[in-house]
């Protein structure tokens, strides 16, 4: 693992797989939210978070989420690919493409215990 | 030499046999301690009964048993992933309601295990289970390796869902518009035409007419069929 003069820092999935994450930030879209609803409408909820390398706090990687609406309760979902300043490398030592990068981390990130953790900061930050 | 994360990957990326996809997984598995592991994918139609895909390295005459005492049906393990994506840790307390199937599957082998489902956008559901003989899973080996288990869940469900689910999906992904994905919205929550057409401020012809041409494109035979079918497809997502 190491910062490149592109800004990026490369390691592989294994040792981001080793490295402990921990949440930094999380929001809700409160452009998006503040938008009066009609009468009858279902309520939208989404927002962001960002989650940094517990031990030198320098691996970023945050992503979109919104509250999927289920017959009982609601799902916690990520929305698109994430943002990181991380480039995955391969066994071979190459760069991942920047696309399969994002995919990539997109597992990674439904790995972490986003979805349990989520809900306390939200409430938290919005109490 | 190759990572067994190194390997996944490249299976997620790659066309692949799902025995290949499956001998990669069982070597994950065994990388991260699990002498036994299983996969069951869940596809989301035909909606009155749900093809259900079973790959396993369990011991063949557990997996006979298994099927032949209807297991799949009362599993404890496999009721908890329908509604949770949490990860399960098996104990005697997780099947208090099944001692037969617990006492049985100890006696074949699978005396500690851990299981997690995912649930994809179009809506086929997979489970993991890992187990082995001997050793309990502690809590400090679960602090160190269970983002590892949890990743190898979803890359598993994305490398065999790829597999199956092309040829459900490729016939079932019709080409909606926003209006009719909005209208059928509405639909299954259980608005009538009229009251979709006071919400859209739009005529009911017009919703109807947004209705039928659903029906049509999901080749489902009513507008319930067809909310149900977008549903089970991840279109009203």
């Amino acid at each position: 693992m190491h910062l490149s003069p592109d800004g990026l820092i490369r390691l592989t999935v294994d040792q981001l797989l080793s490295t402990p994450l921990e949440h930094l930030v999380s929001g809700v879209d409160l452009d998006l939210n503040s938008v009066p609803s009609a009468c009858g409408t279902q309520t939208l909820l989404s927002g962001y978070t960002e989650w940094i390398s517990s031990k030198d706090r320098t691996i970023s990687i945050g992503w979109d989420w919104r509250l999927q609406p289920l017959a009982e309760g609601v799902r916690w979902v990520r929305v698109g690919l994430p943002r990181s300043n991380l480039m995955l490398t391969q066994d071979t030592g190459d760069d991942t493409t920047w696309q399969g990068n994002l995919e990539i981390l997109g597992t990674v990130v439904d790995a972490l215990a986003w979805k349990e953790v989520l809900p306390q900061m939200v409430a938290a930050r919005y109490a | 030499m190759n990572t067994w994360q190194g390997d996944l990957l490249g299976m997620a990326g790659t066309a692949c046999t799902v025995d290949e996809v499956f001998e990669k997984i069982s070597h994950a598995s065994q990388a991260l301690g699990f002498e036994y592991c299983a996969y069951g994918l869940r596809l989301p139609t035909p909606i009155s009964n749900p093809r259900t895909i079973m790959l396993s390295n369990y011991p063949l005459s557990w997996q006979t048993r298994y099927a032949s005492q209807g297991y799949l049906a009362i599993d404890p393990s496999v009721a908890h992933g329908r509604h949770s994506q949490c990860p399960l840790v098996w104990s005697q307390d997780v099947f208090a309601t099944t001692p037969d199937l617990w006492d049985e599957s100890q006696s074949f082998g699978l005396r500690f295990g851990w299981a997690q489902s995912s649930l994809d956008a179009v809506g086929v559901g997979g489970m993991l289970s890992l187990a082995r003989s001997t050793d309990l899973l502690s809590a400090a080996e679960l602090a160190s390796n269970e983002v590892k288990m949890r990743w190898l869940v979803n890359i598993s469900h994305l490398a065999l869902s790829r597999l199956f689910v092309s040829e459900v999906v490729k016939d079932s992904q019709p080409d909606l518009t926003n209006r009719e994905v909005e209208v059928l919205k509405w639909t299954a929550d259980g608005k009538s035409s009229c009251e979709i057409a006071d919400l859209l401020s739009i005529s009911e012809n017009t919703v109807n007419f947004h209705i039928k041409n659903s029906v049509v494109k999901l080749r489902a035979t009513n507008r319930t069929a067809a909310v149900v079918r977008a549903a089970m497809l991840g279109l009203l997502n």
